[in-house]
């Protein structure tokens, strides 16, 4: 009732800020003006369209009812939350809010089974705790918060969680950040006002890292092992206390409180699944080893190779869950920026085009490589046989018929498409990709009767693109959420491509910049030179002896990309820039890696 | 008939129970017209020597063994058992873990690495078995683990060798009272200090194993405080566990016995034990091994008073001891570390080769399954072209359980299993620089190569 509530207040809102109901305002002013204060503190999002409605109807639109039952084109229904119908030609209902579909595309939204979003980076501050012994710090200062809950953590107004809606996602599995023990798990929808609203429900899951803590005990891996089996005995052992001392009629030693080893027992009783980051082979060895030592239900997380440990996985019927990160693209073109010559550029096969265009431009000439030595091709050959294996994760699972789902611990959701593109080269099937972003997530989560699928009764939950998912045109254009409505505008399409010459030389040139940060406004000069190598160079006002320059540059048909890193001595921030650009102004944003963006602009400077 | 039926059932029933997560590879090979030293019941010409599935099945003239078993022709060659090192820190990827003088719950087997290409490296010299250690920096260390050099597996589990006793690393002198004396003003600061962590960890041991008898036995009702560091103190009491103990000078490898016998503890090794000379007819009489470098020492003040007559007094003295690397690159050549005995010392070829073959073996519990050529021992064998004690000696095949895994015949330039897929290649090369980063002090916060040692 509460919600409800709220959304009416919402649209009250909407109505109220119309010029056209002004006469409406001032009618409504008491009310809202009483309601104003639980409105304020519920912190509700004006710019949201309002929810006039929980019935809609959506049109003519090919459904995709699940990773491999298409149904063709036509209408879904949605009531109060729920996908009510899924048939050809639904008469609308009196209350409905129709979208005409247009032959449109519409999906079970993406499930993303473990991420923290919508939960904030801890700021570092470097503070050296003040702890007595290195060998025995308080579980806290080693990240030992088993009792922590992820949804209490997450604001739902952060930047993350949108960025997941527009990219299809409807459900989040969000683990708090930290080290060895950040907390349990939570299964958020991606809408709601408050993080109780958003709470679909307590994974039942506990986050486990192999992540010491410098300086103090745990800081090994082989730390981290050995306190982790300590504290699980400990649990399992408290557990057992606290049941003699509840049933002794005599006296029974009491057991000492441990919130932490309190938070630990529902694993000990296998109430709860450990959710283990396992990136590399090794890693996964090491926490099938502790689950075989101790017992408990096991989920592995982030895997990026599993492919060593396959057999084993595959034997012990082990759920993975494999990183939605893949090492950055091999680009079958000649690599253009500086950072790359050493990297990647063994692997790029420089087309016969490229070596011609090159061949007129003097400078581009000196820059010509001699030969790799035997050893050195011989070792690009395997760094490139251990990409492909990288790359290929997904593909091999699949074929060994190891069923997987994503985590998105350490990739962004808009390199989501992109990410599943380069797996189904290198041989996943499109089914696949599909069903490791719905009916699996759902499964590991436990959630599968109420999401995953477009089916009459569950969650409505899914999303509606203007062409198949996969094609290079499709834009996400809706998102729903439990019924909830999010709409997209969709930008007008870019040219795919490197930038025309022409728009090369309209970069050139010396720009002034302008970033708004929480900090303040920073400026400064960027230095753009448009021939055959692209270059950019950013000189900040207030550091302009120490320029950052600028790397995976891609220049799009009005607009320009480029990753920095700044320098913090001891640490460094990556920051990618985007910007549009129109004649002598360019507007964007600045990327923080995982800490949100800010508006930058950008004007022309005269020669 | 129908009992082989019920035998052959059983046989395979037990070996789908038993679910091996693993399976240990074994091969075939037989090796012909070689001399074999045999360690143990002497030197052998013109022998063939036959490994069936990893096991010595079979030492003699004429010897076959079908179409589908590799023949190695060891005419010229010597043939001795897989060298075994006491004392490494290669295959794994945590050494210190340096927070606390006692730490004796971790276990640098929780931590291998079967891609560690030292392993290769260490077959190229013949080396089949390390003992991959926790570092120095605790009194009482981590628990160590007897690796066999299976080079080419992927999972962790492959590289252990089943079966093996339990070690653990103990360490005296500088070290840990560096790290925590100095380091966290804490105890031990001193060399009293010292043993008062071993004593206080030996009464915890002591204490913990009696309350969980009596809560087991019903005495209690209420489960003791679980501590996998007092229970792995109690599983040395208890005879479990061998001690390694990083030790130099004479003192305190007497206060150490002194501790040990007043909890029952007879099973040691003390590692480098510079100073084991002076107090040779002591540690033969405590029945303490004694695992040393061949001629190395004054890295530090505590390791001055040394020489390279070590292992020979220790030896004649009969105390088993055994000569190792706590190296990567010595790893390589323990068979020329091994000969030095012999201008120090006059050791035989068979007392030389004893210190790098049986005699660690002993110290690591594992002489009845390797450290010599007998039938039904593991097939671990090291071939060599010229006597294992010759400057000319080059290893030219090494075997792990009937597997040849090193073969210097097929050795190519590039022996990595796990490459990085994102690594730059030039930072390949860089690991090709021999930084000595093996170091027992490993992973000690403030600890710096510029005044870093390796024991």
């Amino acid at each position: 009732m509460l919600i409800l509530s709220f959304k009416k207040l919402r649209l009250f809102y909407f109505t109220a800020y119309q010029p056209s109901y002004m006469k409406k305002l001032l009618f409504l002013f008491p009310m809202t003006f009483l309601l104003g204060i639980i409105h304020l503190s519920a912190q509700i999002d004006y710019d949201k369209f309002p929810e006039v409605t929980s019935t809609y109807l959506i049109n003519d639109v090919h459904i995709q009812k699940s990773p491999t039952d298409s149904f063709g084109l036509g209408d879904i229904l949605i009531k109060d939350g729920f996908i009510s119908q899924v048939a050809r030609n639904i008469t609308a209902p009196a209350d409905a809010y129709v979208i005409e579909g247009d032959s449109a595309y519409v999906y079970p939204a993406f499930i993303d089974a473990l991420s923290h979003t919508g939960i904030a980076k801890k700021e570092d501050k470097g503070d050296r705790p003040k702890v007595k012994f290195q060998g025995y710090p308080p579980n806290s200062v080693v990240g030992i918060t088993p009792e922590v809950l992820a949804y209490k953590l997450v604001d739902p107004s952060q930047e993350t969680i949108k960025k997941m809606k527009s990219n299809g996602f409807a459900v989040s599995h969000v683990v708090p950040r930290g080290k060895m023990l950040p907390g349990q798990g939570s299964v958020m929808l991606l809408s709601g006002e408050t993080n109780e609203e958003m709470l679909l429900g307590e994974a039942g899951s506990m986050y486990f890292q192999l992540a010491g803590t410098r300086g103090f005990y745990p800081t090994t891996v082989i730390g981290v092992m050995a306190k982790w089996r300590d504290l699980y005995r400990q649990a399992t052992y408290l557990d057992k206390h606290q049941a003699v001392s509840k049933a002794s009629a005599g006296p029974a030693k009491r057991a000492k409180a441990d919130k932490s080893l309190q938070a630990l027992v529902p694993v000990t009783k296998k109430q709860q699944t450990v959710f283990m980051k396992a990136e590399k082979a090794k890693d996964i060895h090491r926490a099938i080893a502790l689950q075989q030592d101790l017992g408990y239900k096991l989920v592995l997380a982030e895997v990026k190779q599993a492919g060593p440990a396959l057999d084993k996985i595959k034997k012990l019927n082990i759920p993975v869950l494999i990183s939605a990160k893949l090492p950055k693209e091999v680009k079958e073109k000649g690599a253009k920026d500086k950072k790359d010559k050493g990297k990647q550029k063994d692997m790029d096969k420089k087309s016969t085009a490229d070596k011609n265009k090159t061949s007129e431009k003097p400078a581009a000439k000196k820059k010509a490589k001699k030969e790799d030595s035997p050893e050195v091709k011989a070792m690009k050959e395997r760094k490139k046989k251990s990409y492909d294996a990288y790359v290929g994760q997904a593909a091999a699972l699949e074929k060994a018929g190891v069923p997987f789902a994503f985590s998105f611990l350490d990739s962004k959701p808009e390199d989501l498409k992109k990410t599943l593109k380069r797996m189904m080269k290198a041989g996943l099937s499109q089914s696949g990709a599909f069903a490791a972003l719905t009916t699996q997530p759902a499964k590991v989560l436990g959630i599968d009767k109420q999401v995953g699928t477009i089916a009459n009764g569950k969650m409505a939950n899914l999303f509606l693109t203007t062409a198949p998912y996969f094609s290079d045109d499709a834009n996400i254009k809706y998102t729903f959420v439990e019924g909830d409505m999010t709409e997209f505008e969709i930008k007008p399409k870019k040219k795919k491509g490197e930038g025309s010459e022409d728009f090369k030389k309209t970069l050139a040139g010396r720009w002034s910049y302008e970033v708004e940060t929480p900090m303040g406004t920073y400026d400064g000069v960027i230095e753009i030179s448009g021939d055959e190598d692209m270059a950019v160079k950013v000189i900040s006002s207030d550091a302009p002896g120490d320029p950052m320059i600028g790397r995976d540059i891609e220049v799009g048909d009005q607009s320009l990309t480029y990753v920095t890193t700044l320098d913090m001595g001891g640490g460094s921030m990556e920051m990618t820039t985007s910007v549009d650009v129109d004649g002598d102004s360019m507007t964007g944003t600045v990327e923080i890696d995982g800490m949100g963006s800010m508006p930058i602009t950008g004007t022309k400077l005269p020669e | 008939m129908i009992m082989n039926n019920i035998k052959y059932i059983v046989v395979v029933l037990s070996a789908l129970l038993s679910q091996q997560l693993v399976a240990q590879d074994t091969g075939d090979v037989l090796i012909k017209n070689g001399t074999v030293i045999t360690i143990t019941d002497g030197v052998k010409e013109n022998t063939d020597l036959l490994i069936r599935n990893g096991k010595i099945s079979q030492m003699g003239e004429g010897l076959t063994a079908g179409d589908n078993v590799r023949v190695i022709d060891a005419d010229n060659m010597y043939v001795m058992p897989g060298i075994i090192d006491a004392h490494s820190h290669i295959a794994i990827d945590a050494v210190n873990e340096a927070t606390d003088p006692v730490t004796a719950q971790v276990w640098v087997g929780d931590a291998l690495n079967p891609y560690d290409v030292n392993v290769y490296r260490a077959l190229a010299g013949g080396v089949t078995i390390s003992h991959a250690m926790h570092g120095s920096a605790n009194a009482i260390g981590g628990q160590c683990e007897t690796i066999k050099h299976r080079y080419g597996v992927e999972d962790p589990e492959a590289m252990r060798m089943k079966g093996a006793m339990r070690t653990i690393k103990f360490a005296l002198g500088e070290n840990p009272i560096r790290v925590h004396g100095e380091g966290q003003s804490i105890v031990p600061n001193t060399r009293m200090g010292m043993e008062q962590v071993f004593r206080n960890s030996f009464a915890e041991g002591k204490a913990y194993a009696k309350a969980w008898k009596d809560y087991s036995s019903g005495k209690t009702k209420t489960p003791p405080e679980y501590s996998l560091q007092k229970q792995t103190m109690a599983d040395i009491i208890s005879g479990d566990i061998m001690i390694h103990c990083h030790s130099y000078r004479a003192d305190e490898i007497l206060m150490l016995m002194n501790v040990l016998k007043d909890y029952g503890v007879d099973k040691i090794c003390f590692q480098h034990v510079n100073e084991g000379f002076k107090v040779a007819p002591e540690l033969a009489e405590f029945g303490a091994y004694a695992s040393v470098f061949s001629d190395w020492w004054a890295y530090k003040f505590e390791v001055y008073y040394s020489t390279a007559y070590n292992a020979a007094i220790l030896t004649k003295n009969g105390v088993v001891t055994s000569i190792n690397s706590d190296s990567r690159e010595l790893i390589r050549h323990l068979y020329h570390e091994a000969a030095k005995t012999q201008k120090y010392g006059g050791l035989s070829d068979n007392e030389a080769l004893k210190l790098i073959t049986i005699n660690p073996a002993i110290q690591l519990g594992i002489q009845d399954r390797v450290g010599s050529i007998e039938k039904g021992k593991d097939g671990d064998i090291a071939i060599f072209n010229k006597h294992p004690l010759s400057i000319y000696a080059v290893p030219q095949y090494t075997i792990v359980d009937g597997i040849v895994r090193f073969d210097i015949n097929e050795d190519p330039i590039d022996m990595r299993i796990d490459v990085d897929p994102e690594e730059a290649v030039p930072a390949f090369m860089e690991t090709l620089d021999h930084s000595e980063d093996d170091s027992c002090m490993q992973g000690v916060q403030g600890h710096h190569h510029s005044h870093s040692h390796k024991h």
